[in-house]
């Protein structure tokens, strides 16, 4: 009886700290929600509902983790002034694993 | 003879603890090697105005292309907003060799903001140039300023 509650016991322990692999405690997921609307021809909603679809980048993080790459990728933003405005940029720049940044090349965008 | 002994001892002890202290590493120390060594600018400049916006000039009269341009700004905006004095952050052209890297020098506060010294480099095939700049960051300023 004692072996069994301590058996129980341990399964339960294990299965309640299940991680996701690699140097990650959490996992890297975002919930992506996107509304569909059904309008007619004279621009009346004849329907609208949400759609909710969790997105996970864990394999990639790992990826670059595993290969000695990064160890994390962040977007960030920058403001250029252009003229009389200011113009803001996005990119992305990840930490190496010796310790430098990296900006990644390709993924430039304007806001 | 065992005095002697005490006194070796404590000697050798001293003579290690030196070469230990000699062997940290400071904030910036490390991260220099793999860059040129900077130029330092004066006192006078280092509080003088910083009165340009993005420039040219930072590109150090290479005829980079658009997408290496970009990198660089990129590479100076994101140094001088994220990234502690000394890391390096790099940049690398996929198409040519090309490539840059820039890291922060000294970081300060000034009236009303604050100023970052910053070292530039950038290597294009084979030839190489790197420059000292200050950029600074005003309260309420929506952007940097540059001293060059």
């Amino acid at each position: 009886m004692r072996l069994f509650v301590l058996t129980f016991a341990l399964l339960v322990g294990l299965s309640a700290t299940a991680e996701a692999g690699g140097p990650w405690s959490d996992q890297y997921c975002d919930i992506e929600l996107t509304t569909i609307r059904v309008v007619d021809q004279s621009g009346n909603i004849i329907e609208e509902k949400t759609e909710e679809k969790v997105v996970c980048s864990d394999g990639v993080k790992d990826f670059l983790f595993d290969m000695g790459i990064a160890d994390s990728c962040s977007v960030f933003t920058w403001q250029m002034p252009l003229g009389q405005t200011v113009i803001t940029q996005r990119d992305i720049a990840c930490h190496k694993m010796n310790g430098e940044y990296e900006i990644v090349t390709g993924y430039h965008s304007i806001e | 003879m065992k005095l002697l002994r005490v006194i070796i001892l404590l000697s050798s002890i001293l003579v290690f603890s030196g070469i230990a202290k000699g062997g940290e590493l400071s904030e910036t120390k490390g991260s220099f090697e793999s860059m040129p060594n900077p130029t330092f600018l004066g006192e006078d400049i280092k509080y003088g105005l910083t009165a340009f916006v993005w420039r040219y000039t930072q590109f150090m009269r290479f005829r980079l292309n658009k997408e290496e341009k970009t990198m660089h700004k990129s590479a100076v905006f994101f140094m001088l907003q994220e990234v502690p004095n000394g890391k390096i952050v790099s940049w690398y052209s996929k198409k040519r060799k090309a490539n840059g890297k820039v890291r922060v020098i000294e970081s300060y506060p000034v009236s009303g903001g604050y100023c970052r010294i910053y070292q530039a480099y950038i290597k294009l095939n084979g030839t190489e140039r790197h420059k000292t700049n200050i950029g600074c960051k005003m309260d309420g300023a929506p952007t940097w300023e540059f001293y060059n």
